[in-house]
């Protein structure tokens, strides 16, 4: 069934291993999945804080409160003040990054041609890597739509990356009958358990020279892998990471799908291309990013605590150097139409985006000398500025709301005028650029119909901020903790 | 980043433009002689009410009261202007008392107006020798000149209108969604410039509705375009509206309070008269403009050289040539037909104007492009006729042509002579009267500006007194008021005292038609 073959151009053991039962190697023990973490502590999300922090915490504590002592409503005044400048500040930036996109936005986009006239033999090797867990019921959905991608097979090594304790996937996998580039690789148990570890395991058999991770859901667009390969054919050296854009397959299926596709049309088909151009790190997508294998072990792969590993990974790349470039490629997902299911989601990757900006700020001028001052300003705002707006936003939100109500004297005072007009700026055209944000994302991506509904993304916010703060709580009491998202909630997916 | 084949840009391929060097330098020195020229015009007195009236409303906001109050900004003129005013009047308070941040916000805008006609030019194909040549007569345009020198906000408007018909022009080549958003937000900012913006809006809406059905063929498409160019116009409009909700207690006050009747040099006319006329005058224009750009977005883009032609010469004649219109205004003027503001019309006139130079230039020029010669002296015979045009048109009345040299010794076209209103303020600031210091007549704010007085004053638009005036503490007061006509002089101050409850001394000083009267109790 999965006669050994070494690919073209592939020295080293074979790529594809079969999908017969007996031909599963037993997990290897031996390959030390942590190595990022045990390596370089410094930049791992396994401790939340550092002493450090911590101190420097514990200390902004203590000038607060002595502050609020002495006279806590010129302590509110001078804390909304720093709030309001840094919404200006955050709001112009995501402004002028989405503008950069509209003007200047580029991607690399090979043509047929370009893809055509590279013989199949001369393709790179390739290492998809599919984490999954409790995904037993899109397995066989999955392995159709992996089929689908015109690759020639000898050039794959599809490795389905199944977790030890997961049986009923394992067992939904020994039932299928897998092509000879797939091959299904059981990760050792272990903690903490979840997406990077499981890819550190799928790095370490990679032998390939590219590698891109799909999720259990992703169904990519058929030529991305031939683009990729084209685009890195051509890109200059330092392009270590290609993205893919992410989007859904499900947009129309209720409210909240509607806003996720806008929200996520604005963030891959606006944002990130605005960043790249910008020269600030990008944190990846969680899936269809394409790495030069070499690059990536030099890495050493995702961090295993950090529950948004892609985020910092695309941080790191940069700090090493390298950097990473859109790619006019979609990937289909599935929305999350279930709310309850969606605010999981969110909080991990709201405590994600907090684990990595933590790491990163444990030693602020180290960042900034490995970052740069463009990409600590873009580290600045896309990870701790949004973060911090999703935090922000309710108590802005609730203060609106007791003002209107109660006339609240202590409200009135941490408004003077000059703050009072900053506000006014951020109310009314802060709002408004975000909404507008929302309605450019889906008319660049071409979803028309779907502009409407950025009127009331606002209500999208309100559920972020849930998510965000969900996430912050879960930080402190399970930071490694890993809210798996469930998916097969839309039926055609 | 990577070959050109690999790294494909997201819209079209990118259009010719100038460097940026060229722009910058463009830029600086539209800036630089157009400051220049305003700051001549200010040490001569030469003034546009309008534009000091944006001063005066920024220095309300920042110094009427103990602190920063925006609901101060005025609730007639559209606040645009006022609020670009700010940060002049809040860095340099004493220049913009003196009337001198006019011409700064000016020169900034009409550099900015060069720069991205130069753009707009390259983006036309045309070349950077024919483009600087265009460039400079268009600042040497007696009429652009004047707008830009006396900071009017029709200055602004000019820049907006055209920032508007360029991206639109662009939107209707590539259909890219940046040229959409920024013909949006510019022509969103043009409703708080000038209230008629409205017009412009509903020309573009056609143009990209037209557009959008002919291309896609598609509802859902239409839906999100018009959604997303019209969503930034209404709301800027509606923040505006509802400011005036908040504040003024009605949504519509700016509206209403714009049709009151005002003096002007043709006597009374009402906003409803001047807007009727404006529309009346404006509609042919923008419906040719309208069909020019649909023209060339019917895929041949040359046929949009021809109504834009067509649409330049009368255009072109009203631009450099108001004295001719001004025998037909005045008798409009007498006979009670909606009055059309002439100066109201050269904003739109030339943005479009000069837009469409452009585009129909950028169209023609390339059909003599095989000939040798031909394209060179086909510009240098255009430049000269625009020049020609621009310097000798023949005017009405005692004006045969519209010279742009006065401009140059302080006096640019369309500036009224500030002296007596200066003279005025002067006096005004010596004062320190007991009571209230009223101000009646337009332009009051331009005394109170020019004095100082900020603060402890009470301005009417009106020469007469309205109902509630008689809660003002006016024993010890000072009432400065506009005669319109010294007949009536005596008859104003009757009312006005009855109005305040006070007796009227005339006082010994007067300039212009201000006079000034101590109020002191009743006997």
């Amino acid at each position: 069934m999965c006669p050994p073959q070494s690919p073209g151009g592939h020295t080293g053991p074979p790529l594809r291993v079969g999908a017969s039962l007996d031909q599963w190697p037993p997990p290897d023990r031996t390959i030390d999945l942590l190595r990022f973490a045990r390596d370089h502590p410094e930049h791992s999300a396994f401790a939340t804080l550092t002493a450090a922090q911590v101190l420097a915490l514990a200390l902004l504590a203590a000038v607060v409160t002595a502050a609020a002592m002495w006279n806590w409503v010129a302590t509110l005044l001078v804390a909304n003040a720093a709030a309001i400048i840094f919404y200006l500040v955050h709001i112009g930036y995501k402004f002028h990054v989405a503008w950069l996109s509209l003007e200047r936005g580029v991607e690399f986009n090979p043509s047929t041609e370009a893809m055509a006239s590279i013989p199949d033999g001369e393709l790179p090797t390739y290492t998809i890597l599919v984490p999954l867990f409790h995904e037993a019921e899109v397995l066989d959905r999955l392995v159709r739509g992996l089929q689908a991608l015109d690759y020639p097979a000898g050039k794959l090594d599809i490795q389905l990356l199944l977790e030890e304790e997961d049986t009923e996937t394992i067992a939904a996998a020994r039932k299928l009958t897998l092509p000879s580039q797939f091959r299904c690789v059981v990760v050792p148990d272990g903690q903490p358990r979840g997406k990077p570890r499981a890819c550190n395991y799928g790095l370490a058999l990679s032998e390939a020279d590219l590698l891109v991770i799909y999720d259990a859901e992703d169904r990519p667009e058929p030529d991305q892998l031939r683009k990729a390969a084209a685009a890195f054919r051509e890109a200059p050296p330092d392009i270590a990471c290609l993205q893919a854009r992410l989007n859904y397959l499900n947009q129309r299926q209720n409210l909240l799908t509607r806003w996720f596709t806008q929200e996520y049309s604005t963030w891959f088909d606006l944002f990130l291309p605005g960043l790249t151009v910008s020269g600030a790190p990008v944190p990846l997508g969680g899936t269809s990013n394409h790495f030069r294998v070499s690059v990536l072990k030099e890495l050493m792969g995702w961090d295993p605590f950090n529950v948004t590993e892609d985020c910092d990974l695309g941080i790191r790349l940069h700090a090493r150097g390298h950097r990473t470039a859109m790619l006019h490629s979609t990937t289909w997902e599935e929305a999350n139409s279930a709310l309850l299911n969606w605010i999981r989601q969110r909080s991990r990757w709201a405590k994600g985006y907090i684990q990595t900006y933590l790491v990163y700020m444990r030693n602020p001028f180290a960042t900034l000398r490995a970052l740069g001052l463009r990409g600590f300003w873009g580290f600045q705002m896309t990870i701790g500025g949004s973060i911090a707006c999703f935090l922000l936003n309710p108590i802005y939100w609730s203060m609106t709301a007791l003002w209107f109500a109660s006339h609240w004297w202590v409200i009135s005072a941490m408004f003077p005028p000059a703050i009072f007009g900053l506000g006014l700026i951020c109310g009314f055209i802060g709002n408004f650029v975000f909404v507008y944000l929302a309605v450019a994302g889906v008319m660049q991506r071409g979803y028309h119909d779907l502009a409407k509904y950025a009127v009331l993304t606002p209500v999208y916010w309100l559920l972020m901020s849930l998510g965000a703060y969900k996430g912050l709580l879960q930080l402190f009491t399970r930071p490694h903790y890993w809210e798996k998202t469930q998916h097969g909630l839309f039926e055609e997916a | 980043m990577a070959s050109a084949e690999a790294l494909a840009p997201l819209a079209e391929p990118k259009p010719l433009a100038p460097s940026r060097l060229e722009s910058v330098v463009v830029f600086v020195l539209a800036a630089a002689f157009v400051a220049l020229v305003g700051a001549l015009a200010v040490t001569q007195n030469a003034v546009d009410w309008r534009a000091l009236a944006a001063v005066s409303h920024a220095v309300d906001v920042l110094r009427q009261e103990d602190s920063v109050n925006l609901a101060l900004i005025g609730f007639v003129e559209p606040p645009l202007p006022s609020l670009l005013q700010l940060p002049f009047a809040w860095l340099m308070p004493g220049l913009a008392s003196a009337g001198q941040t006019v011409w700064m916000l000016g020169a900034i805008v009409a550099g900015l107006t060069l720069y991205m006609l130069n753009a707009a030019c390259a983006y036309l194909g045309l070349g950077r020798a024919f483009r600087w040549a265009f460039c400079t007569l268009v600042l040497l345009n007696p009429v652009f000149l004047g707008l830009m020198a006396t900071g009017v906000p029709d200055g602004l408007y000019v820049f907006l209108l055209l920032g508007a018909g360029w991206a639109l022009l662009r939107w209707q080549h590539r259909e890219a969604l940046r040229d959409l958003i920024g013909c949006s937000l510019f022509l969103g900012l043009a409703t708080i410039t000038r209230y008629d913006a409205l017009i412009p809006v509903i020309v573009a809406t056609l143009v990209i509705t037209t557009q959008t059905l002919r291309t896609a063929g598609r509802w859902s498409k239409l839906e999100g375009t018009l959604i997303t160019f019209l969503l930034p116009i209404v709301y800027i409009a509606g923040l505006w509206v509802l400011a005036n909700l908040l504040i003024m207690g009605d949504a519509w006050y700016f509206w209403r309070a714009a049709w009151r009747a005002e003096p002007t040099l043709f006597g009374q006319v009402t906003a409803q008269q001047a807007v009727v006329g404006s529309v009346l005058a404006l509609a042919p224009l923008l419906a040719a403009t309208w069909w020019a750009f649909w023209g060339g977005a019917s895929g041949r883009p040359r046929l949009a050289a021809g109504p834009a032609l067509m649409l330049l010469s009368p255009a072109a004649a009203v631009l450099v040539a108001p004295g001719w219109f001004r025998p037909w205004l005045a008798r409009a003027a007498e006979t009670d037909l909606p009055l059309l503001p002439a100066p109201d019309l050269f904003a739109p006139l030339l943005a479009a104007t000069l837009l469409l130079s452009a585009a129909a230039l950028g169209d023609v020029v390339p059909l003599f492009s095989r000939k040798s010669y031909a394209k060179e002296v086909c510009l240098a015979g255009g430049a000269v006729l625009l020049a020609v045009g621009c310097l000798f048109t023949l005017g009405g009345e005692e004006r045969i042509y519209v010279d742009p040299r006065p401009a140059f010794v302080g006096l640019p076209f369309g500036a009224d002579n500030a002296s007596a209103t200066k003279a005025v303020a002067a006096r005004l600031q010596a004062e320190d009267p007991k009571g209230t210091l009223i101000v009646a007549g337009w332009p009051g704010y331009a005394v109170t500006l020019y004095a100082g007085r900020a603060k402890d004053k009470v301005l009417f638009p009106d020469a007469s007194p309205p109902a509630d005036v008689g809660g003002l503490h006016a024993d010890g007061g000072l009432l400065v008021r506009y005669e319109l006509s010294i007949l009536e002089a005596g008859v104003a101050r009757d009312k006005w005292e009855k109005a305040l409850g006070v007796r009227l001394t005339y006082d010994d000083w007067w300039g212009g038609g201000w006079m000034h009267y101590r109020m002191e109790e009743s006997p």
